[in-house]
């Protein structure tokens, strides 16, 4: 497998007054990830969700279990690797084509190569016309554009999305989810998206797995297996509502088990 | 001095009296006048300028010089010769003033990025930068004398706390989610520094620059009054003999440079910082 999450915990220590709190966020997860494909992890917030995306990463170390990349322990951030944060967290004081180039610096290519290829991935995004302007002079939907803009452009063999569309309004949501599938089927990289949101799980993924909170785990491993490129037809069938039950139901699910689960782990 | 009233004369914004009783009624030329902010200075610098005529006039000479007086001042401190005496103290400043830079914005960036540098040297800083300065006077006119040391190190002392606080500030405010999104993009420790700590931290480091430089001035001129050099020397002098025109316009020219001094900092900002500029002209 591509990717494989092995048997991971993570456990965060919390100062409290003279008392150190443990909290169990993530607790023996395992996951395998095939190569080219997009997978959804779904889950109510303060599941652990983002913490397992920045175990994949390499930003925070598993306190037990490892994480593997074609076969290669992950202990460090690389560029095969790259991430889209939920805030576009872009460096106000560098212009969006020199936000988009983040990531080619130290690739040893020149200014104008690195340049080139910025261009190229705004244009993509369908924002190179943007590519002298500061990133607060852009809409929240244009900045998480360049943010996915500048995390393609270092050409990852894996995308990991952490709520991307998050902090967007639902119209822009809609309209970046289509263009994310329609670049996803253009290079079809593995992609990891973290979301809250089930629509968008069920719209863009491959496999939507379904976390329970605190300690998180895995309680579903569902198959999405509608035809690409999905579009407007896929949000409108009716098996789209069937997946959006079962899952609702599953994280319902979860929110009643919380106690025995929570009893269970200490 | 074209734009001391942002920097140090606060009575423009404060008494914005005239000019808005001259929008009355009409919306006319006269209410486009007055939006305009030189219309507005003009007003409130001439009303003052007036109010200090009348009270010179009515305390007299001795009190207060007149403001033709004062402007035959300009006149008569140049010819006897003050300008350069003013201008070799401005050295002892910019000397000053530099070493505050060297030292201050690094040790501030230290003390904003490293804990272990803001518990040792944090305390000492943030202790002297409340001390009166004025009061260990003394203390350094034993330990340097009274010469060129004495008044570099007054000037230094006088804005290096004000340029390390504001620095160490600006590197305590840095995002740590561009930090981390550096870290992600696979920027080293070291480079993460000159993308994202200095350029983040700029708009403080100036601050401190500004806020620094003023208080340079004050320490230049206290450190000459106490040793009885240069343009504090010059002061004391007129001040004694009672040359009031000559000591008003005197003052007036050292104002004058420590305005023009801190105006020629926020253009630098400006051309530093040409994302906060585009950004400010959005709205």
């Amino acid at each position: 497998m591509f990717l494989e999450i092995d048997r991971v915990t993570k456990i965060f220590r919390l100062q409290r007054r003279r008392a150190v709190q443990e909290l169990r966020a993530l607790s023996e997860i395992s996951v395998s990830v095939q190569e080219g494909s997009f997978v959804a992890i779904c889950g109510p917030s303060g599941c652990g969700k983002s913490t397992l995306l920045r175990l994949i990463h390499g930003l925070q170390r598993p306190d037990g279990g490892e994480v593997r990349v074609a076969g290669k322990r992950v202990s460090e951030p690389t560029l095969d690797r790259a991430m889209v944060f939920q805030h576009h967290n872009l460096m106000p004081w560098r212009t969006v084509v020199r936000n988009v180039e983040l990531g080619l610096e130290r690739s040893g290519l020149s200014r104008n190569a690195r340049e080139a290829k910025a261009l190229e991935w705004l244009a993509k995004v369908g924002l190179e016309e943007f590519a002298g302007y500061y990133p607060a002079q852009l809409s929240g939907g244009m900045q998480q554009r360049v943010g996915l803009a500048r995390a393609l452009t270092v050409d990852p063999e894996m995308l990991l999305m952490d709520e991307p569309f998050g902090a967007l309004d639902a119209q822009t949501r809609v309209v970046l989810q289509g263009e994310l599938e329609r670049i996803w089927e253009a290079d079809s990289k593995t992609v990891v998206f973290i979301t809250h949101d089930i629509e968008e799980a069920i719209f863009l993924a491959d496999r939507v797995i379904v976390m329970s909170a605190r300690p998180g785990r895995i309680i579903a491993d569902i198959p999405v297996g509608a035809a690409r490129p999905r579009g407007d037809a896929w949000r409108a069938a009716p098996e789209f509502a069937a997946l959006k039950g079962q899952i609702w139901a599953l994280l319902q699910g979860t929110a009643e088990m919380r106690e025995p689960t929570q009893g269970a782990a200490a | 001095m074209t734009d001391l009233s942002d920097m140090t004369n606060p009575v423009p914004a404060v008494t914005p009296g005239p000019p808005a009783a001259a929008t009355a009624p009409e919306r006319s030329l006269l209410s486009v006048a007055a939006d305009n902010k030189w219309v507005q200075r003009l007003v409130v610098w001439g009303a003052l300028l007036v109010v200090y005529e009348i009270a010179a006039v009515a305390a007299g000479p001795f009190y207060l010089p007149t403001i033709e007086k004062i402007l035959g001042g300009f006149v008569d401190i140049a010819q006897q010769g003050r300008i350069p005496t003013l201008l070799s103290s401005l050295e002892h400043l910019a000397a000053g003033f530099g070493l505050a830079v060297v030292v201050g914005v690094p040790v501030g960036l230290a003390m904003g990025r490293s804990p272990v540098v803001d518990a040792v040297v944090g305390m000492y800083v943030r202790g002297l930068f409340v001390t009166s300065l004025a009061a260990v006077l003394p203390l350094l006119i034993m330990l340097f004398d009274v010469g060129f040391r004495f008044r570099l190190v007054v000037v230094f002392l006088f804005s290096v706390f004000f340029i390390i606080v504001n620095t160490a500030a600006g590197a305590r405010a840095v995002p740590e989610q561009l930090i981390t999104t550096a870290r992600s993009f696979g920027v080293s420790p070291l480079r993460r520094f000159t993308t994202v700590v200095l350029p983040s931290s700029l708009p403080y480091v100036i601050v401190g620059l500004r806020l620094g430089i003023a208080n340079a001035f004050t320490g230049m001129v206290l450190a000459e009054l106490w040793v009885s050099t240069g343009t504090g020397a010059v002061l004391k002098g007129l001040g004694q003999n009672r040359q009031l025109p000559e000591f008003f316009a005197f003052v007036l020219l050292i104002t004058a440079l420590a305005a023009l001094a801190t105006f020629g900092l926020r253009v630098a900002e400006r051309r530093l910082m040409p994302w906060a500029e585009e950004v400010r002209n959005v709205d």
